[in-house]
């Protein structure tokens, strides 16, 4: 499979060859449902929690005799029932997180790349990189290239330049290789491979 | 594709069911429990019970036994410390021990002792200094040029068990271990005349002592 190479000057630089295995798989959904449901899981901080009856301050002594008062029996007064009481069967710190084989995680990323390639959404430039740190200037450049909505995958290391002046463009992301998942790809429209990228995904991914 | 347009395959999930939530939802008053009795209790569980019959737990003959001599070992493939070394997490000039396991990351945390199997290849001479060896181990290790001593974990070992079981072993390592068995043996003619008189001593009334120097 073969893809047009592009600079940020929206200037035709070659093709670039497209690993089958990589990027001409037929996407399947189940798996991107899975996968995205596993990350929004695991991010959860999971820190909510309630007070049982052990854990109300106060006196566990019997409010009052257990008769001829008239009135309902009770012990003391930190009971789930009471006002005032502990929480029966309340939230408490724990992780939200599902399992998902190591396996099936990569190669959900192979299909959300698919996924692009599929929909024409998938663009790859020569290089993610700024002369200087102004958002303006880029904000025209993506512009041309018809970037509204992205997720930029760039190198190891992302350009200093670049990474601040798209850091404030509203629905334009930036990630070094390292970091692209496929929640952020399928988050934003499109998805912006540089050659660097592009390089070590198939290099991890084949 | 987007966010919006995920979605599983149909069937892939089950929905919960919810117990105890009104009579329309068809497990409302008893919830699936039936009515009264030891079963619809919660925190009973009549495990293994058959109606009176002698359950099938007790119907066959008790087996085997639990070693209380048995060691826990870790176990080393070869093939794991050749790819160690090739990954240059195993340094092959030092000799082999548990730290150097440790730190290579073969094993994750020492128990009471190395035992080197047999399994895959190794080709780097290494001299190992661990607690045992298989055959199949050795011979490949010997092949490749190492050698292999036997060390006693001294972790939880007593000290005096510690001395037989090196003179046990001796036989098998090489030259280092040889003049260990050497030693071991002059170290024991020296200490131990010392220390019996004075173990007797201790655990004999006065008596005994005296019928010996007379013999």
């Amino acid at each position: 499979m073969k893809s047009n190479v592009t600079t940020i000057d929206a200037k035709s630089a070659g093709t670039v060859d497209l690993a089958e295995s990589v990027f001409g798989l037929e996407p399947r959904v189940d798996i991107l449902h899975r996968m995205v449901r596993y990350q929004l899981a695991k991010r959860r901080g999971g820190n909510h929690a309630t007070k049982d009856r052990s854990q109300i301050s106060g006196t566990s002594a019997k409010m009052y005799r257990q008769k001829g008062t008239g009135r309902a029996r009770h012990g003391n007064a930190k009971a789930p029932q009471l006002r005032g009481g502990g929480k029966a069967f309340g939230p408490k710190p724990r992780s939200h997180a599902i399992g998902m084989p190591k396996k099936v995680r990569t190669m959900a990323l192979r299909h959300a790349l698919s996924a692009k390639a599929k929909a024409q959404e998938l663009v790859v430039l020569d290089k993610a990189e700024a002369k200087d740190a102004k958002t303006a200037a880029m904000a025209k450049k993506l512009d041309k290239l018809g970037l509204h909505s992205a997720l930029i995958v760039g190198g190891s290391e992302i350009d200093k330049n670049f990474g601040l002046a798209v850091r404030n463009l509203p629905n334009i992301d930036v990630l070094p290789v390292q970091g692209v998942n496929v929640y952020d790809i399928l988050r934003r429209d499109k998805l912006v491979l540089t050659k660097d990228a592009l390089e070590s995904l198939e290099a991890r991914l084949k | 594709m987007r966010l919006n347009e995920l979605r599983d395959n149909p069937g892939a999930t089950k929905a919960r069911k919810r117990v105890g939530r009104g009579p329309g939802s068809g497990k409302g008053k008893t919830a699936g429990r039936g009515h009264k009795g030891q079963k619809s209790r919660s925190g009973v569980a009549i495990k293994g019970f058959e109606g009176g019959q002698m359950p099938i737990h007790r119907r066959l003959a008790k087996r085997g036994f639990t070693n209380i001599f048995k060691k826990d070992l870790n176990e080393v493939n070869l093939g794991r410390i050749q790819s160690a070394v090739d990954k240059k997490t195993l340094d092959p000039k030092k000799t082999v021990t548990v730290e150097a396991l440790l730190a290579a990351g073969i094993i994750r945390r020492a128990r009471e002792g190395v035992r080197v199997l047999g399994q895959g290849e190794i080709k780097t001479k290494l001299s190992f200094e661990v607690t045992g060896v298989s055959t199949g181990a050795q011979k490949a290790i010997e092949k490749a040029g190492g050698s292999v001593t036997l060390v006693p974990m001294p972790k939880r070992a007593p000290k005096e068990k510690a001395a037989p079981v090196k003179a046990k072993t001796a036989p098998k390592s090489e030259a280092p271990a040889k003049a260990e068995e050497a030693k071991a043996p002059a170290k024991k003619s020296a200490k131990t005349p010392a220390k019996k008189p004075a173990a007797t001593k201790k655990a004999a009334p006065a008596k005994k002592p005296a019928p010996k120097t007379k013999k």
